[in-house]
């Protein structure tokens, strides 16, 4: 996998339009790696089981914050690689792109981490994120039916999400 | 690449790989830097080619936003009567003291609740408040008392007698939504009536990581002059990879 | 020490001047509260029937309070005696205080001379609920319809009340319907009184 490089985006791929869905899946994680929610839109090729999967993402975006931390050239504080970090210390990335695919990140000091995985050509998704946070707020974690730490499973929350996520161009 | 396309803007924090006539700019940006990387496929080789740059430099991203006042979230919150919230809280405790009988066990029952909602509504109060790191005890125990009481409960509690390393402090509650209507009867003087607040206070730093423990120091039922809430941090407890590498 | 100068201390809180009532917390502390009573409560039960008796006992704890605190505040110790004046107390002056706003609407069942409905589109403490399929018909509601006999119950109207979600054509979530069936002495009584 090219993190950061890339030839050219593949002409195969469908041009990102802002009437059509452009989201791929999406990951919500707390902060004991616990998957609350997965799921996709438009994901024609899947290699793993789900739990192999959710466990490769989450190790994915563990190691990478990992690594950023370690090449940030601004900070004076160092750690070794691989280091425990908590959560909101030091430095984060919030998205890269491939020649395929763009990977939104966001993480709260609380250890919630939102994954939205896109069409390449999306523009900047850190406040979308925080609106599905806010959705994630307002309906699962009001929720008197929600137990912390399960799969996320309501109706209502599904739907907004849902609706949401479609907008996004 | 940089320089050529964008010369001006750039303030390179490190350079790593270079090669000449890029064919494509990609970038990814974290919270202080960003990295530009390019990939050149040359005839034989391939040239890979990393720029750190200070992500202020970078074309639209965007600013951080600044945390918000307690008193500007609780003015745009929704809001409902006091009383409805202080009678239902009244409501709990006489539930729990009518099934558990002994006043030790709904002081523990009391605290695990407020625990149980404090690992909640810390998530509230990160999405409406713009706080995005609770590092520093200090900074964090401050925000508590200005934001969090505020816009919770509207009410603002100040921080005092820190010890001298700083990782004790107490919150002093100048008002307490809890306890209005409320006197506590003969048979239930070692109640302590507010203990969901200790343990909202400590379900919500737990999840960000500080693991404290949380005692009152006065209380007003109890015939004190104010609420006051002695918070200790024990220790910050660092994210570790959850899964084992066999599993 | 900074703030507790504010606090003022009275040695018994009959002392205390009763609250204007004017005071107000944020919803989502609310929402807090009862989501942890309904958690708390459902450790306490083997089935939903006995969730909701648990919550509308909570409920009725707190209506019978609301009712106490109203009539000494709002109305000079005076009480509502007649069936119709009652449930416009409640579908009025209870809801406006717990809730914010008159209830959406209060109606005599058509079947039954002794039922009435209080009806509200969004019912505060059904606000952030979804109901996993599991649970079937729960009603959060229960608590509501919980404070409703607790402010009847304890002004003289002992009835049965119950909450239930009733569709809604062209909309999305249902809306709640507080039913309210009064004892029959509560009839026997009206009736004499003309």
């Amino acid at each position: 996998m090219q993190f950061f490089g890339g030839s050219e985006i593949s002409p195969s791929l469908p041009a990102s339009t802002a009437a059509g869905n452009n989201a791929h899946m999406i990951y919500v994680f707390n902060r004991n790696g616990v998957c609350l929610l997965y799921r996709e839109w438009n994901r024609p090729v899947r290699t793993l089981n789900a739990q192999q999967d959710h466990k490769l993402m989450f190790g994915l975006l563990f190691s990478l914050k990992s690594l950023t931390t370690k090449m940030d050239p601004t900070s004076l504080e160092k750690r070794n690689l691989g280091v425990p970090q908590l959560p909101g210390q030091g430095c984060s990335f919030h998205s890269f792109h491939t020649n395929t695919y763009k990977l939104s990140f966001m993480e709260t000091p609380s250890g919630i981490k939102i994954i939205l995985v896109t069409h390449p050509r999306t523009g900047d998704l850190r406040d979308p994120l925080k609106y599905i946070y806010n959705l994630y707020v307002e309906y699962v974690v009001k929720n008197p039916l929600y137990t912390p730490g399960t799969p996320i499973r309501f109706e209502l929350f599904n739907t907004a999400l849902d609706q949401y996520v479609r907008s996004l161009s | 690449m940089g320089p050529e396309r964008n010369p001006k803007t750039t303030r390179l924090l490190g350079l790593f790989w270079i090669t000449r006539n890029p064919r494509l700019l990609r970038a990814g940006l974290g919270h202080n830097y960003a990295i530009q990387s390019i990939e050149q496929r040359g005839s034989s080789q391939i040239f890979n080619f990393t720029v750190l740059s200070s992500r202020k430099q970078i074309k639209g991203s965007m600013p951080p936003v600044a945390p918000r006042s307690g008193d500007a979230i609780f003015a745009n919150v929704e809001r409902v009567n006091a009383e409805l919230f202080t009678l239902t809280y009244g409501a709990i405790v006489r539930q729990l003291l009518t099934d558990l009988e002994e006043v030790e066990e709904v002081n523990k029952q009391l605290d695990q609740m407020g625990y149980n909602i404090g690992i909640r509504l810390v998530d509230e109060f990160l999405a409406k408040s713009n706080v995005s790191r609770c590092v520093d005890f200090k900074e964090t125990a401050d925000v508590i008392a200005k934001v969090g009481f505020k816009m919770f409960l509207g009410v603002t509690a100040s921080v005092t007698n820190w010890d001298a390393d700083g990782t004790s402090c107490s919150f002093v509650l100048e008002d307490n939504p809890l306890v209005d209507f409320v006197e506590l009867p003969d048979t239930c003087q070692g109640l302590y009536y507010c203990n969901i607040l200790s343990g909202v206070i400590r379900g919500a730093l737990e999840m960000v990581s500080m693991k404290t423990e949380v005692t009152w120091v006065r209380d007003m039922l109890r015939g004190d002059d104010a609420f006051e809430l002695q918070v200790k941090l024990l220790k910050q407890v660092p994210e570790e990879y959850p899964y084992k590498d066999d599993e | 020490m900074i703030g507790v100068g504010k606090i003022k201390q009275y040695s018994n809180v009959l002392d205390k001047p009763l609250s204007k009532g004017k005071q107000e917390v944020s919803l989502s502390a609310f929402a807090f509260l009862f989501s942890e009573l309904v958690q708390y409560n459902q450790t306490q039960v083997d089935n939903i029937a006995e969730l909701e008796r648990r919550l509308e006992d909570a409920g009725y704890a707190v209506g019978a309070r609301v009712l106490e605190l109203l009539c000494h505040r709002d109305k000079g110790n005076r009480r509502e005696t007649r069936l119709l004046g009652i449930l416009s107390f409640v579908h009025s002056t209870v809801w406006k205080v717990l809730f914010g706003k008159v209830a959406d609407s209060l109606e005599k069942g058509t079947e039954h001379e002794d039922e009435y409905m209080i009806s509200e589109k969004e019912l505060l403490v059904n606000r952030f609920i979804s109901i996993p399929k599991d649970m079937g018909t729960f009603n959060c509601g229960a608590f509501v319809a919980g404070i409703v006999r607790g402010v009847l119950d304890s002004a003289g109207f002992p009835a049965v009340v119950t909450a239930h979600f009733v569709p809604m054509e062209g909309q999305q979530r249902p809306r709640t319907t507080i039913l309210i069936k009064f004892a029959e002495e509560v009839l026997r009584r009206e009736a004499r009184l003309g």
